[in-house]
């Protein structure tokens, strides 16, 4: 719907990870969130890549929050990325685990 | 006819009995007069017959003859009592056994005694023994022995058969008489039922007289209580304090009931303790509260104590806390619709109690619907004007960022008067931009529908005439043909952005305020002429014409800004002269509202229409968008915003959470703000300031009648607070308002 957002779905065998690129807000934060619980498989840790969200606002944090409740997910974000200070404002590393790159959120 | 039927009875009764007690009376006179003394004849007959017989026979016998002297009395005395026998009443068979005993008697003495007697006297004794012994003396008397038996047998047979009747009338008497105490006993108990219910029924009656008086007297106050009420709280309120009062209940509520949408909310209550209006809380989704039975049945219901002390615990607590026996329940109908539902906890749960109650919410009911409906037309009617004025105004919309326009309506303090305040801003060829405000006479939907038809018309007219003047002329002649209209104030202002310079003609308005960049203030007054089409035909209005410079404001607005009960209007023109420029500084938006904020007060009664327009330095300090609430509108307008800022080179990372703070004002006005149904308009204004502060104003119109109260909770307003210096959400009479600013630090300056 929104050509600002761009979501892709990378499965392996040691994880699911989705890639977000562009902006976030509550006209398309529904899709994200329906991406991101599609992703989920049992046993492999979901991964959501943000590093190249260049906006997020408290609707897109509101469909992280709500997907990461249903099913463990982990945030790629390193910390100079753009929307880095909402996320810590809003004390999205409270509820879900962030990891600087995506090789560290497989680690785990 | 219940004594005529006592009467009937009695004389039935008596009929029946006095024969039968005649003829024991006579029976019993019969005994006395002619029984008693033909038994008594009967056997003196026997005993003198006797007595004549032993004569006879000693004188036969002895032969002497004073043995004959009972013979020869006897004789005589016989007769006598034959006589005195056929002096009595005999019947046909006692007179021939009488008859029969006499003859036997008569034939004794003749051919028995007679010839023996005359033997012995005449000395023949031999004779005489041999007469005796042969018996037919004896024989002849023992003949009269037996008749007169017969005849004694017949006269006992009588006299017993007297006895038999006697007793028997005795007894019919005795019972009949029986019967009669029976029947005059049931009679006289049904008797004084009837007297004692006749007697009732009058109590009743006059019982019932006063509480129909009483029920007259309710019904006329709360009739005239809820005529001079027009909201449906005012109607609800009115109805069950009245009703209530005439019942003597220490609680009642009205619950307003929407049958379409299931939704039950107290219109008016009273009396009901935090408790009890709590409780019903608990109960609300329990599909056998009274009022979702009363819904279904649609007929009233009264729960008693032991009901609700049963099904509803904590009611019973806090009901018997307020001395209430039970609780009635009443449906409002309407075209048969419960639109309402009256309940009121009764102090007395007595069944006369109840009745009485019942009886007087029977009559009340549908009285108070028809109250409560004209009620819910009313404000139906008041947010239909609303709407449509709401729907009017709103038009101070440029794409032109030489100028920034900001207007203001506030309804009247009395909200569901809506006025007939109206204004426009109307872009016109040449640099032109028209702006009127005006002032339509009167309230409620005719005002509002008159004020949309002047607006239209200048609307219309604007873009063909150039003259302000000839403009107002043709509404003017407008307003003539248009009643609602006759009288009506405009002020229109015509701002010339390449002159630059503003045109202006009023018609019985307020002049316009022109507001300088250095403070100098002037009131547009010069060509006042009077309301539209009032009265005399004015050919002559004349416009004026002054030039302003770049950071002029001019403002129009309505009397009720600055008109103030118990003042002349000059100290109120005075008052907004200088607040106007003490604020002249501040962006339009923001000098609208502190316009609003200090001149108006409680005592605002009318309603308030005011428009600022300002000419803009060439230069864009300003940003201001309108958008619509639809989330897909978020996107180009933060591109947008995200462009102006990096006009302004703004570094990228501060802009970042300005896009983030003014993105969650937007956006929560966008989801908050209005109802679905409704989309309304969002407002974005942004402008840098000479001490280098980015001030951002994000303004909605929300619903009309309850502004959001907070809708910025949690993480929306975390982050506006953490990404601004400055950050305040007000509630306005009409919308929220989010006021964010940014210290720009002289990093923007090129």
């Amino acid at each position: 719907v929104n050509d600002d957002l761009v979501i892709t779905v990378d499965v392996d065998d040691d994880s699911v990870l989705v890639s977000v690129r562009g902006e976030i807000d509550r006209a398309n934060a529904h899709e994200l969130e329906q991406r991101l619980n599609d992703a989920t498989r049992a046993s492999v840790p979901r991964i959501v890549d943000l590093t190249e969200v260049t906006f997020i606002d408290s609707g897109g944090l509101r469909a992280l929050q709500m997907s990461a409740q249903r099913a463990p997910l982990r945030i790629v974000l390193p910390e100079g990325a753009r929307i880095a200070r909402t996320l810590k404002i809003a004390g999205i590393h409270e509820l879900i685990p962030i990891f600087a790159t995506v090789a560290e959120a497989k680690e785990l | 006819l219940l004594a005529s039927g006592y009467f009937a009875v009695l004389a039935l009764t008596v009929a029946a009995v006095l024969p039968p007690a005649i003829i024991s009376l006579r029976r019993v006179n019969e005994r006395t007069n002619e029984l008693l003394p033909a038994r008594a004849s009967a056997q003196a007959f026997l005993t003198h017959a006797v007595d004549q017989e032993t004569g006879e026979r000693g004188y036969v016998i002895t032969g002497q003859s004073s043995f004959l002297q009972p013979y020869v009395s006897g004789l005589q005395r016989t007769r006598d009592d034959v006589a005195q026998l056929e002096r009595l009443k005999l019947t046909s068979d006692e007179r021939i056994a009488l008859r029969n005993a006499t003859d036997a008697l008569d034939r004794w003495r003749v051919n028995g005694a007679d010839p023996e007697i005359a033997a012995t006297r005449a000395g023949d004794s031999a004779k005489a023994r041999m007469l005796v012994s042969s018996g037919a003396a004896k024989q002849l008397f023992d003949e009269f022995r037996t008749e007169q038996a017969s005849l004694s047998d017949l006269i006992d047979a009588r006299a017993r058969q007297s006895d038999r009747d006697v007793h028997a009338a005795s007894v019919f008497v005795l019972a009949m008489l029986g019967l009669c105490a029976v029947v005059v006993g049931a009679l006289a108990f049904i008797f004084a039922r009837a007297l004692r219910r006749a007697a009732r029924e009058e109590d009743d009656s006059t019982r019932s007289l006063a509480d129909a008086e009483n029920l007259q007297r309710t019904i006329a106050s709360v009739t005239s209580a809820m005529a001079s009420a027009r909201t449906v709280s005012e109607v609800s309120r009115a109805a069950v304090t009245g009703i209530g009062d005439a019942v003597a209940a220490p609680f009642g509520s009205v619950r307003i009931v929407d049958e379409s949408t299931g939704a039950v909310y107290f219109a008016a209550t009273y009396g009901m303790t935090d408790t009890l209006n709590k409780e019903w809380e608990v109960y609300s989704d329990n599909p056998n509260t009274p009022v979702s039975m009363l819904v279904k049945t649609r007929k009233r219901m009264t729960v008693t104590k032991a009901d609700y002390t049963k099904h509803y615990p904590k009611i019973a607590d806090a009901t018997a806390a307020a001395g209430v026996e039970a609780i009635l329940y009443v449906p409002v109908l309407q075209a048969g619709d419960v639109i309402a539902v009256i309940s009121l906890g009764l102090p007395d749960g007595r069944p006369a109690a109840v009745a009485y109650a019942e009886a007087t919410l029977d009559t009340l009911a549908p009285i108070v619907g028809e109250a409560i409906a004209r009620a819910q037309l009313f404000e139906g009617e008041q947010q239909i004007a609303a709407t449509l004025q709401n729907a009017m105004l709103g038009q101070e919309r440029t794409d032109d960022e030489r100028v920034s326009v900001a207007a203001r309506y506030r309804a009247a303090s009395q909200d569901l008067f809506v006025g007939g305040d109206w204004y426009d801003c109307i872009e016109l060829a040449n640099d032109r931009l028209a702006l009127i405000v005006g002032d339509a006479v009167g309230h409620g939907v005719e005002a509002t529908a008159a004020m949309g038809q002047l607006r239209s018309a200048a609307a219309g007219l604007a873009e063909a005439v150039s003259d302000p003047a000839v403009l107002m002329r043709h509404l003017e002649t407008f307003a003539r043909r248009t009643p609602a209209a006759t009288c009506a104030t405009c002020l229109i202002v015509i701002l010339d952005l390449a002159a630059p310079r503003v045109q202006y003609v009023s018609a019985g308005h307020p002049p316009a305020l022109v507001i300088d960049p250095d403070g100098t203030t002037t009131f547009l007054d010069d060509v006042q002429g009077p309301p539209l089409a009032a009265g005399v035909i004015d050919r002559r209005r004349h416009s004026g014409e002054r030039s302003i410079e770049f950071g002029t404001t001019v403002v129009l607005y309505t009397d009720g800004l600055v008109e103030r009960r118990r003042e002349s209007i000059d100290v109120g023109l005075e008052r907004l002269r200088a607040t106007a420029a003490r604020d002249r500084a501040q962006p339009v938006e923001e000098m609208c509202d502190r316009l609003l904020r200090d001149l108006l007060t409680e005592e605002t009664i009318d309603d308030v229409a005011i428009v600022a327009v300002r000419l803009e330095q060439a230069r864009s300090h300003r940003f201001t968008r309108r958008i619509d609430s639809d989330p897909a509108k978020l996107g180009p307008l933060r591109h947008d915003f995200a462009r102006w800022l990096d006009e302004w080179s703004v570094p990228s990372e501060r802009a970042d959470g300005m896009l983030v703070a003014v993105g969650e004002a937007v956006a929560n006005s966008v989801e908050h703000a209005y109802p679905l149904a409704e989309p309304g308009v969002v407002v974005l204004d942004a402008g840098i300031d000479d001490d280098d502060m980015l001030r951002v104003t994000v303004r909605d119109h929300g619903t009309w009648r309850e502004p959001v109260a907070d809708p910025m909770r949690g993480r929306g307003r975390q982050l506006m607070k953490e990404f601004a210096d400055e950050f305040e959400i007000r509630s306005e009479p009409v919308g929220t308002l989010v006021s964010l600013s940014f210290n720009l630090n002289g990093s923007t300056r090129p």
